[in-house]
């Protein structure tokens, strides 16, 4: 599966470059702590967290994630949208909730 | 290798690690050592940006052994058996409002390291982790 497929729903928006859409998702992560997420976080998974800061990202990259999704309308600003496009990272805005998302990937065949 | 860190700047935090990543990459190790690196890095680079009053991280590559040192300019830690503690945190407000600070830094870097050692003075602290990057 590709970040391409999940952007079908009508739930989820690009809001990175689409030069990236294609990458690979492979299971999904939900955190709002990085050091968290970085610990547990494996390659290719979607990332599902509120923190909107570029550290995200950076967390992101040095895992190879599949992607980064904001739950919830948050909004992702310029700085967080160059440094997704720096790291080749994509990221998707819904205004469901977390568990929502979750639910809606499963449902979408992830 | 020498790489700077600024203290309290979490926006360029990461780009030690990156690269240490890159480097890896490039010499083709295997993606489970790469992984293990990059978080006890990130990590490391995040405790000198968050706890200090900045630093450095110095990298030898030498025989299949990875070995990074974070040198910070103090202002050092009061316990270090509390440190390595999972949850004890020391960390200000603005590092846990950024997703970090919550006392999983060190455990981290433990876990992830093949060999690991700390010192601390009011000085400065410095941590040294080494990698076996043959599996």
């Amino acid at each position: 599966m590709q970040v391409k497929d999940i952007l079908v729903n009508v739930n989820f928006t690009l809001m990175s470059s689409a030069k990236y859409s294609n990458r690979p998702i492979r299971g999904m992560y939900v955190s709002d702590l990085l050091s968290h997420a970085l610990a547990k976080a494996k390659e290719g998974n979607i990332l599902i967290t509120v923190q909107n800061n570029v550290n995200t990202l950076a967390v992101a990259s040095l895992l190879d994630l599949g992607c980064v999704i904001l739950p919830d309308n948050l909004k992702a600003n310029d700085d967080f949208i160059n440094r997704a496009d720096l790291e080749g990272i994509p990221v998707l805005v819904s205004k469901l909730n977390a568990v929502d998302i979750i639910l809606t990937l499963k449902e979408l065949g992830l | 290798m020498e790489y700077a860190i600024s203290c309290n700047c979490l926006e360029e935090a990461g780009i030690v690690s990156s690269t240490i990543k890159k480097e890896l990459k490039s010499r083709g190790i295997d993606r489970s050592i790469i992984r293990r690196v990059a978080i006890a890095a990130y990590e490391s680079e995040i405790n000198v940006v968050i706890h200090s009053n900045g630093g450095r991280a110095s990298l030898v590559i030498e025989d299949d052994y990875l070995e990074i040192t974070f040198t910070d300019e103090g202002p050092g830690i009061n316990c270090i058996e509390s440190a390595l503690t999972h949850g004890f945190s020391t960390a200000s407000r603005y590092a846990r409002e950024n997703g970090f600070g919550a006392g999983m830094g060190l455990p981290n870097i433990m876990a992830s390291a093949d060999d690991f050692n700390i010192k601390s003075s009011p000085e400065g602290t410095i941590i040294k982790i080494g990698f076996k990057l043959c599996k």
